[in-house]
């Protein structure tokens, strides 16, 4: 009975969609802002990767609200993993077989790399920080499954995510210091194209990724813990 | 071009089939982690590469994760299917 | 230095620098960063009324609008901005046990969302912002870490997800027909939203911006969440977001969506809205759910007065929704510790004089008693109502005056009970001196409103007069280049 009534709410909201979206142009949207932004972000912006100039640029307040949401999701998982109390279980992982400690050592360096490459780089090829900072905290998750008994520190991982969440607040706060609005782009826009380019981007892509990988390296921390020691 | 995209349509198509019918949870999860690697194909295909990129990070691999990692906590991570009336907390 | 988007972002540095002071030396700084930066808040706000003239748009990022993220500040955001610092400082969670950052957290996240959605100008944003301040609620409501809270926390999770969805496929629409997200470019390209799919896309942000507002078909979640968490933070949800909610609702329909279709859509929500919530309310035993469906019922009555068209609608919904902002933040105060069935309150005047007076006071305004704000409140919704007289409208008014009626019923029981003799078998907790202190500021706000009728009248007019001028508002975020289009 219950599932009937799901698959009748589910069938009524397609085809509500279905009748609204059916007449509309499908595949030639009116690109009034898009259009506008292929133009201008280039000059405007100088990120060779116009997704990130979006982003980080045109909708950066965006972005910091997207931060704030995940910090907040965070916050609320520790709240009720932390409140949960041990029940006489054993609080590690099981010990881990061969392969995966070995293949824990090969993957280690190279998921570091690929992390720190696609956030470093979000401002000229596709990724950033939020891809980025998901690779690194799966880089530093590996570890704790093939050796749980040695586990990072909970500081450490929420001072960088502090640090890194103030960083990228006060490089919005710096344009307010030069007279500008926040979040304006800080610094030269460089050579097009190069590492070194469209300001303060970058910067900004470098604070997300870090504060995204530490976020969820504690998270997925604390999940992996039964108990209070994650607390 | 179109017939990969085919594919992989079906592909998903049959790895969304599958979360709903195994029985096994684990096995659930991985089918839904191969619907968002699935997904993330077909952005790629629609020259979106810094969404497929979040899909396949974030979908693919994350939230799989995450659901493995809760299935354990709550006890149900095992790769038997277990039976109906059988205690599952260790 | 003092741009009013501080406002909205000083709140979320706190939150990130909050977990900081755990350890170390930062420690002694932890219970002050919160309060501190809400008050700074409540400054640069109250800075950017008193020095510029308003209204004004800052274009963030100094990217021209329609392509960038603009805050748009005029009276109506200012009066909402300004209520979420002062009103979260009275509700702080000053408690020191573990948690207590991440609650403290979550209320910092909680109050910067609140602010952007006043200031925010930009439909993607507004979305971005309020999802935030939903995530920051389920956050505080299984902050208190009691089983019941989980059940709730779990239902408002779901309820509130699903209304989300809604909402983003309603601005998918509006995005997919328009092109653009700005509200002051969409409000001149009104004329193109003026069709059947524009109407859904208008429904669906009513539907996903209402879970937080408590309208009428999804607000089941609300006694639930009311009942379970902690009182303060019902209070900041039923008080505070839910205002702000509603704000976001107004906007876009006098911006967007000026037309008679969407205005009924929120009458009809609205009349729904007041009849079951005053009538569960007064089916309800216990003090949280009768306070939860009666904010059901008062946000009814907001929906209802901000769909009387132009500057009397405005002025009427925003003094309803103030009102009920002071009145139902101080009840739930004074619920923290009456937090049980009404008849096992027998005598609490007794144990606790002050807070069964005051207790009384705010009752009396939610009812409309003459001198307090609450008959004004009523009364102007009711005059506007009377001067459209339509048969809905009729029956909206109706509707109200027996709501009236009921809620007469159901406050008058409980304050009847609070007076009655002392049961000797059952002992009344006393009221603490911290939500005594907080209803008190809050019955201070509502008796200098009272006495201050005039000159707040004459503030009302002109942020009413602000508010609806949609031609004033492409002006000012546009300039002078769109606003023929």
């Amino acid at each position: 009975m219950r599932n009937l009534a799901t698959l009748l709410f589910l069938g009524g909201l397609v085809f509500l969609l279905a009748a609204i979206t059916g007449t509309l142009p499908f595949g030639h949207p009116p690109m009034l802002v898009g259009q506008a932004i292929q133009q201008a972000a280039k000059p405007e912006v100088g990120a060779a990767n116009v997704v990130t100039a979006v982003v980080l640029g045109y909708r950066g307040l965006d972005t910091l609200g997207e931060l704030a949401i995940l910090f907040a999701a965070a916050t609320a998982g520790g709240l009720v993993l932390g409140g949960v109390q041990a029940k006489g279980r054993n609080n590690a992982l099981p010990a881990a077989g061969f392969v995966l400690r070995a293949g824990t050592d090969v993957l280690f360096p190279l998921l570091l790399i690929a992390g720190l490459y696609v956030v470093i780089h979000g401002h000229l090829t596709p990724g950033g920080g939020f891809q980025g900072g998901v690779i690194l905290a799966a880089a530093f998750f590996l570890p704790l499954l093939a050796r749980p008994s040695e586990s990072l520190s909970h500081i450490w991982l929420s001072v960088i995510e502090g640090l890194a969440g103030t960083a990228f607040i006060a490089l919005g706060l710096g344009a307010l210091y030069n007279g500008d609005a926040f979040l304006t782009p800080l610094f030269d826009k460089g050579m097009f194209g190069e590492l070194v380019s469209s300001g303060s981007l970058p910067l900004l892509y470098l604070a997300v990724g870090l504060k995204v990988g530490a976020e969820l390296s504690s998270l997925l921390m604390r999940l992996a813990h039964d108990d209070g020691a994650a607390s | 071009m179109m017939g990969v995209a085919i594919i992989v349509v079906a592909l998903t198509l049959g790895a969304a089939l599958a979360v709903l019918l195994l029985e096994n949870l684990l096995a659930a999860i991985a089918a839904a982690s191969a619907v968002s690697l699935g997904v993330a194909v077909m952005f790629v295909l629609l020259q979106a590469p810094d969404v497929a990129m979040t899909e396949a990070v974030v979908g693919a691999g994350l939230s799989g994760l995450i659901l493995a990692l809760a299935l354990r906590r709550l006890g149900l991570a095992r790769l038997d299917v277990p039976t109906s009336g059988e205690n599952t907390d260790a | 230095m003092t741009d009013v988007s501080l406002a909205a972002v000083l709140p979320l540095l706190g939150a990130f620098v909050l977990p900081l002071t755990r350890h170390g030396i930062l420690r002694p700084l932890g219970p002050v960063i919160g309060p501190i930066l809400l008050a700074a808040c409540a400054l640069i706000l109250f800075a950017a009324w008193s020095a510029y003239d308003v209204p004004y748009a800052v274009a963030l990022g100094s990217f021209a609008p329609p392509m960038g993220i603009t805050f748009y500040i005029d009276d109506l955001a200012l009066l909402f901005a300004l209520a979420v610092p002062l009103t979260t400082l009275v509700l702080w969670p000053g408690e020191s046990d573990p948690a207590a950052t991440g609650r403290q957290s979550l209320t910092l996240l909680l109050a910067g969302s609140l602010t952007g959605l006043a200031l925010s100008g930009d439909l993607f944003n507004v979305y971005v912002f309020y999802e935030l301040a939903a995530v920051a609620s389920y956050g505080l409501v299984v902050g208190d870490g009691r089983s019941p809270a989980y059940v709730a926390a779990f239902r408002y999770l779901m309820i509130s997800a699903l209304g989300s969805v809604v909402g983003l496929i309603g601005i998918a629409i509006i995005y997919f027909k328009t092109g653009t997200l700005n509200l002051a470019d969409l409000s001149t390209l009104s004329g193109e939203l003026a069709d059947p799919q524009g109407m859904a896309a208008f429904a669906m942000l009513v539907i996903g911006f209402g879970v937080k507002a408590e309208a009428f078909p999804v607000n089941g979640w609300v006694p639930e969440v009311y009942g379970a968490v902690g009182k303060r933070v019902a209070a900041l949800l039923a008080g505070l977001a839910s205002k702000l909610a509603v704000l976001v609702i107004v906007r876009i329909l006098i911006l967007v969506f000026p037309h008679d279709e969407t205005r009924q859509l929120l009458l009809v929500l609205g009349i729904l809205g007041v009849a079951v919530g005053e009538l569960a309310a007064w089916q309800a035993r216990d003090i949280p759910r009768m306070l939860a469906w009666s904010s059901i019922g008062q946000l009814g009555v907001v929906f209802v007065a901000f769909s009387l068209p132009g500057k009397a609608g405005v002025i009427a919904g925003v003094t309803v929704a103030m009102h009920h902002l002071v009145v139902k933040s101080a009840l739930f105060l004074l619920a923290d510790r009456w937090d049980r069935a009404i008849e096992s309150l027998k005598g609490a005047a007794s144990t606790s004089r002050i807070g069964a007076a005051l207790f009384v006071l705010f009752s009396l305004s939610l009812l409309g008693l003459p001198p307090l704000p609450g008959f004004w409140s009523k009364f102007l919704v009711l005059g506007g109502l009377a001067a459209s007289a339509s048969p809905l409208q009729l029956l909206a008014m109706g509707t109200i005056l027996a709501g009236t009626v009921i809620e007469g019923a159901y406050l008058l029981r409980v304050v009847v009970t609070f007076y009655a003799r002392p049961d000797a078998a059952v002992r009344v907790p006393g009221q603490r001196a911290g939500n005594l202190l907080g209803a008190g500021l809050f019955a201070l706000v509502l008796l200098t409103a009272a006495v201050m009728i005039n000159p707040l009248w004459q503030g009302l007019e002109v942020l009413a007069e602000r508010a609806v001028d949609t031609n004033g508002y492409q002006h000012t975020v546009l300039g002078d280049r769109e606003a023929g289009r």
